[in-house]
């Protein structure tokens, strides 16, 4: 019988009595590695209680010192780097390089958070009237929560949590029931770091543990990452119950290669769009719209390219492309490639069916091409998050941002091209949160704000950079004025 | 095995770096003449190893990780059993060409410039004699 992780709430780890459980297994072996509990509303509410409690005094620690935990964090973050990053591909699938990129870029988003004693500071007017002062100040709230989910286990979460409580907030994560084992880890660090009693809680579980976080009247601001459909769940409840909410959600995200693109560089990385993290990414390239008289050179390169990628388990050293999450998700991907299929576009790599010795039962989705594809067909339409990569072939540059504004999400969307001209006007002109300029994962680093436009996002304030300052702070204006 | 990734590529050097320390530690018991040479090639090697472990980690770039093409590591394969004079040279010809041809694949300009330390580090030995 595995073992079932538990939940982190004051400062002591603890079982929780949930009878149902989400089995957590490795993509590739299929060996169950745990079991994660679905929470109890009653344990989200110790857990709400315990981080609101620990807010009271937490908000009063001197922000330079809520700051110094997080550097402790960092250096034990770095310390055990690699079993993290090998945490990751045990419970996720993706490969090693892409997990020591995850455990990274995590760690940026802690490094961005040591800048919070200079970024929460407020301003002030004197005389906004005559003999009288104005200032406004950042407060944080309370207690904040984060609903993340399996692509990146380790990363997403700290999008949140380190800017969170350097604020003055105190946290609670509920991980994807599927991949809880990076963030146990990660809090095992945070508890070494020496934090204070419940200023970080984790709490295991899956939609109703999420539902019992959402509704908290503790509870005053949600960070979801995940779905759009869930999204909207997430962002519908969140605002009936009163709470600050961003919403990020799902993606379909478009690689537009003009005809004066550096081919064979743009290919290396349009392949890393495509399917690194096996098209698990919520900036994953998913559409290729190829510009004129590009078309043909690109769509073979990348076929012979995608060909050649080597997928496996991704603590092989060789492997360049890891599995998918789950069989569930492995079968809705095949489904979706059957699709594509039926509603008539050209299957030029096929990743259905792919056996890799030792690991025969693994969740393994090869490359996949389809060519031919129109605007109306699903698998133009719909997020597939596995290693399906589309190609339109357009006639100019007005019809590839045309085709790109259409689509329902905005997430990121890239161009290739040594035109600085084409370059601004896909800058301008693109719906998109995330824009690429020669790069096909436009990831935004930790100071900057994260979050797409139309269905992929929901909110006003994205993850990270200042903007996250604003959402984990309220300011509050006080107007004085002194007698003589 | 293929050396078809940034972290594959790291890995590999980081073992080589490693197997060179090793080897120059013994020989430099095994060849009294040149003790203080070889001492300070296995201090050097273990350095390096350092410096690319902490490149593997720490300058990964995950939104440019790309395939890498034409690297395979049965091309370095090195015989570091006897610490023969012989094979000490032959030894740094092949770590040579290792880090001549992995360099420019590496796409990480850091990383690039860590291994180019390493390429410029044993180009810079003269051979034994």
């Amino acid at each position: 019988m595995a073992e079932r992780v538990k939940n982190y709430v004051n400062g002591e780890w603890v079982e929780s009595s949930a009878e149902s459980t989400t089995p957590v297994v490795n993509p590739a072996t299929c060996e169950l590695m745990a079991e994660t509990p679905h929470s109890t509303r009653q344990e989200v509410d110790a857990a709400a209680e315990a981080a609101y409690e620990a807010f009271l005094e937490w908000r009063q620690t001197p922000v330079v010192k809520r700051v110094r935990y997080l550097h402790n964090f960092k250096t034990l973050l770095e310390e055990n780097f690699e079993e993290l990053s090998q945490t990751v591909v045990k419970e996720n699938g993706k490969t090693m390089d892409e997990a020591r990129g995850e455990v990274l870029r995590g760690i940026e988003s802690v490094e961005f958070a040591f800048g919070v004693p200079s970024l929460m500071t407020g301003f002030k007017v004197e005389d906004i009237a005559a003999g009288i002062d104005e200032t406004a100040e950042r407060q944080p709230l309370g207690v904040f929560a984060a609903l993340t989910p399996f692509n990146f286990p380790m990363m997403v979460p700290l999008w949140f949590l380190p800017t969170a409580i350097a604020c003055g907030n105190t946290y609670i994560v509920k991980p994807s029931p599927m991949t809880p084992l990076s963030m146990n880890l990660v809090f095992e660090l945070l508890e070494e770091s020496g934090l204070p009693e419940g200023v970080v809680n984790l709490v295991h579980g899956d939609a109703g543990t999420a539902t019992a976080v959402m509704e908290h009247p503790l509870i005053k601001g949600v960070s979801f990452v995940g779905s759009t459909h869930v999204g909207k769940i997430v962002y519908e409840t969140c605002a009936r119950y009163g709470k600050r909410v961003q919403v990020q959600g799902g993606a379909k995200n478009y690689l537009a290669v003009m005809p004066d693109a550096d081919l064979e560089k743009s290919v290396a990385n349009i392949l890393g769009s495509a399917y690194g993290c096996a098209g698990q990414r919520c900036l994953a390239g998913s559409v290729l719209v190829a510009v004129g008289d590009v078309y043909e050179p690109l769509r073979d390169a990348i076929k012979e390219a995608a060909a050649k990628l080597k997928v496996g388990y991704g603590l092989d050293p060789e492997t360049q492309m890891g599995t998918v999450v789950s069989a569930q998700a492995k079968n809705r991907i095949e489904g979706m490639i059957q699709k594509g299929v039926d509603e008539g576009a050209e299957i030029l790599l096929d990743g259905r069916n792919v056996k890799i010795d030792g690991f025969e039962d693994g969740n393994f989705v090869g490359p996949t091409i389809f060519d031919k594809v129109t605007p109306s067909m699903s698998i133009a339409r719909e997020e597939i998050f596995g290693p399906v990569l589309s190609i339109m072939h357009v006639p100019d540059f007005e019809t590839a941002v045309d085709t790109i504004n259409a689509s329902r999400y905005g997430n990121a969307a890239s161009i290739f091209t040594n035109n600085g001209h084409y370059a601004r006007e896909f800058k301008y002109r693109v719906n998109a949160g995330n824009i690429g300029v020669n790069i096909g994962v436009a990831a935004a680093a930790a100071w900057f704000p994260f979050g797409g436009q139309k269905d992929s996002f929901f909110g006003d304030t994205h993850g990270q950079g200042p903007d996250s300052i604003q959402f984990f702070t309220d300011h509050k204006v006080i107007v004085e004025r002194w007698f003589e | 095995m293929a050396l078809n990734q940034f972290g594959a590529v790291m890995t590999f050097a980081i073992e080589l770096e490693g197997r060179l320390a090793e080897f120059y530690e013994k020989a430099a018991q095994d060849h009294p003449p040149h003790t203080a040479e070889f001492k300070q090639r296995a201090e050097d090697a273990r350095k390096r190893r350092k410096k690319i472990e902490i490149s593997r980690t720490r300058d990964v770039t995950e939104i440019t990780l790309e395939p890498i093409d034409g690297l395979d590591e049965a091309n370095y394969q090195i015989d570091l059993s006897q610490t023969d004079i012989k094979t000490v040279n032959m030894a740094e010809e092949v770590v040579k060409q290792f880090y001549n041809d992995a360099t420019p694949k590496i796409n990480v300009r850091e990383s690039r410039k860590v291994l180019e330390r390493c390429l410029k580090d044993h180009v810079g030995l003269k051979p034994i004699t």
